[in-house]
């Protein structure tokens, strides 16, 4: 493993230095400005099985967060939403110096589920994705599924449910740590156990290294959210309240975790990082596995017809690739049709 | 943040400028698919896409040279990770990924640089998306500029000041969020004043996109068909 290791990290320096001018190069007619490139994942990353199945998962969800969002924000805080949308690009921008002359920046979940509630953060963090991917191309179009759901609704989820859990007790800073923490982690978990599921085998060196990335970015976030919030109550007393309610309205009423909800979300944050630990620490595990149970993974049966694009069994080859790309995209346009159907009903509903 | 030179080029005039919003998304759509489902794209394959996509880009007549070196924002990132898939023994998996990115970069960036962005909303409501989604979008879009604008004019302020060392920088970088922050709550009660006034009820009033006609229609099956023609070559 230390072998496979040390060319990955010559290897990496080699093409940073390379890449840097070319990065330069891209970016000279803004160049006194830093780009903003956060690690939203481009398309054809992830495996076409994995970003269709969590397209398919996203849509719906965001179909129906937006719902959620329009019933709990009035009509005259349209603008605030996609004024906050700006807010975060832009303080995005501002660096938090952290010594030995690096700096981070804030990312901005948890702050917003705190500031406009967690509704109308998810669908503002999802337009910032759009935002990004069409005109900023950072991160795919056919991958805003997997970053809407490991950022727009994963990574605002467990920001806001420490938040909100701690937010009237003493420990409310400590909450507001938890949760841009914890925003951070779930998202870049979900992305890391992402492409190990889509067949990109990391070697276990490389995902501790990448955890411990995780970890560092997630204590800066939480130490700026904490400090960003304590900033923005001083400066606007009672901001928060449209969220939290102020201390008067709840006393006596403490709020109680959606028991479902949180044991759900972390059960499967911590199923998708021991899967992943155990699919990169033993490569052939997931399909011992397998085996044991009598499962025929790596059969073809086992595979999607889309990923191999072909259907075996069905004569000579062109036919049956001419007969996979037909059925790919009858399949597509019947999701979309049922998609566009559902959503339609979603938006009578309530417009 | 200064405009990406995109915004200023999509308010040209060409042919591919004036193709219908909804054409050029579900060619784009479909474009990015297929790329997606080459599951070992050949070098033919890679060079009929990119040749096709410069000659789109010529059509629109975007500078292709600068297009092309502005994806090349993508490799740095899209290119370590593939060095990985590289090192790990899967060389030709490592160079499509590779390629495909690059691919899929260029195509979107000539999408948004032939689109005008109100055009490519009022597209998307077509197709259903939540009109709450395309509303914040949009104000996003309208004042990221805005307020990115104000941003870098307070740290600059802060730089000119010397700034300050150590613990208080994060103090005093947080003071600047909470500037910022309410500075743009301030600016979302007038917008939204601004917006009544002018007969704002309660969304927005979509721009009408012409009927999709039949040349459009063809367009589109068109394209799909080269594009699934793209797998057997």
């Amino acid at each position: 493993m230390a072998a496979l290791h040390i060319p990955i990290l010559v290897a990496g320096s080699a093409i940073a230095v390379i890449a840097l001018p070319l990065c330069k190069a891209a970016s000279a007619p803004a160049r006194n400005e830093r780009i903003q490139k956060a690690m939203h994942i481009p398309d054809n990353f992830l495996s076409p099985p994995v970003w269709a199945t969590l397209d398919g998962i996203a849509i719906p969800a965001i179909a129906y967060v937006s719902r959620q969002a329009q019933k709990a924000t009035d009509n005259n805080r349209l603008p605030l939403l996609g004024v906050m949308g700006a807010f975060v690009f832009a303080a995005q921008m501002i660096n938090f110096p952290v010594g030995l002359g690096t700096s981070g920046h804030l990312v901005g979940g948890t702050l917003l589920a705190c500031l406009i509630g967690p509704w109308a953060a998810a669908l503002v963090i999802t337009s910032i994705l759009i935002v990004q991917a069409l005109v900023f191309q950072d991160g795919g179009v056919l991958a805003l599924g997997p970053n809407v759901i490991n950022m727009a609704l994963m990574g605002v989820l467990f920001g806001y449910l420490p938040a909100r859990a701690l937010f009237h007790t003493k420990w409310k800073s400590y909450g507001v740590f938890a949760g841009g923490c914890c925003s951070v982690l779930a998202s870049g978990v979900l992305a890391l156990a992402e492409l190990t599921v889509s067949g990109i085998r990391m070697p276990a060196t490389l995902v501790g290294a990448s955890l411990g990335f995780f970890a560092i970015n997630a204590i800066l976030e939480g130490v700026i959210t904490v400090s960003v919030l304590g900033a923005i109550e001083r400066l606007n007393p009672g901001i928060t309240d449209t969220v939290f309610g102020n201390a008067e309205s709840i006393a006596g009423h403490p709020f109680r975790w959606p028991r479902a909800v949180a044991a759900l979300a972390a059960g499967s944050l911590v199923l998708a990082a021991g899967g992943m630990l155990i699919a990169s620490t033993l490569p052939d595990g997931l399909e011992n596995v397998a085996k044991a149970l009598g499962m025929p993974f790596g059969q073809p049966s086992f595979r999607s017809p889309l990923g191999y694009y072909q259907i075996q069994a069905l004569g000579p080859e062109w036919f049956s690739r001419a007969a996979a790309g037909i059925l790919g995209l009858v399949l597509i346009y019947a999701v979309c049709a049922l998609g566009g159907r559902l959503l339609a009903r979603a938006r009578r509903s309530y417009s | 943040m200064r405009q990406p030179a995109s915004t200023r080029w999509s308010n040209q005039k060409s042919i591919i400028h004036r193709l219908d919003a909804r054409t050029k998304l579900i060619l784009l759509l479909s474009f990015l698919l297929s790329i997606a489902l080459l599951r070992a794209p050949s070098g033919l394959q890679l060079t009929c896409c990119l040749l096709a996509l410069i000659a789109i880009a010529a059509a629109a007549r975007l500078p292709v040279l600068r297009v092309l070196r502005a994806s090349l924002l993508v490799v740095p990132f899209v290119g370590l990770f593939s060095l990985l898939v590289y090192l790990t023994g899967d060389a030709l998996r490592a160079w499509s990924i590779l390629a495909k990115s690059y691919l899929s970069t260029f195509s979107v960036l000539i999408f948004i640089s032939v689109t005008p962005m109100p055009k490519l909303l009022a597209a998307a409501r077509f197709f259903r998306i939540p009109a709450l989604l395309i509303e914040v979008t949009q104000l996003i879009y309208r004042y990221l500029f805005v307020l990115s604008g104000e941003a870098r004019i307070m740290q600059t302020a802060f730089r000119a000041r010397a700034g300050q060392r150590g613990s208080r920088a994060i103090r005093a970088a947080s003071g600047m969020v909470a500037v910022l922050f309410t500075r743009s709550y301030e600016k979302a009660a007038m917008i939204h004043k601004a917006m009544c006034s002018r007969g704002f009820s309660h969304s927005f009033i979509p721009i009408e996109l012409p009927r999709f006609n039949l040349q459009e229609g063809a367009i589109v099956c068109a394209g799909i068909a080269l594009l699934i023609g793209l797998h057997f070559v």
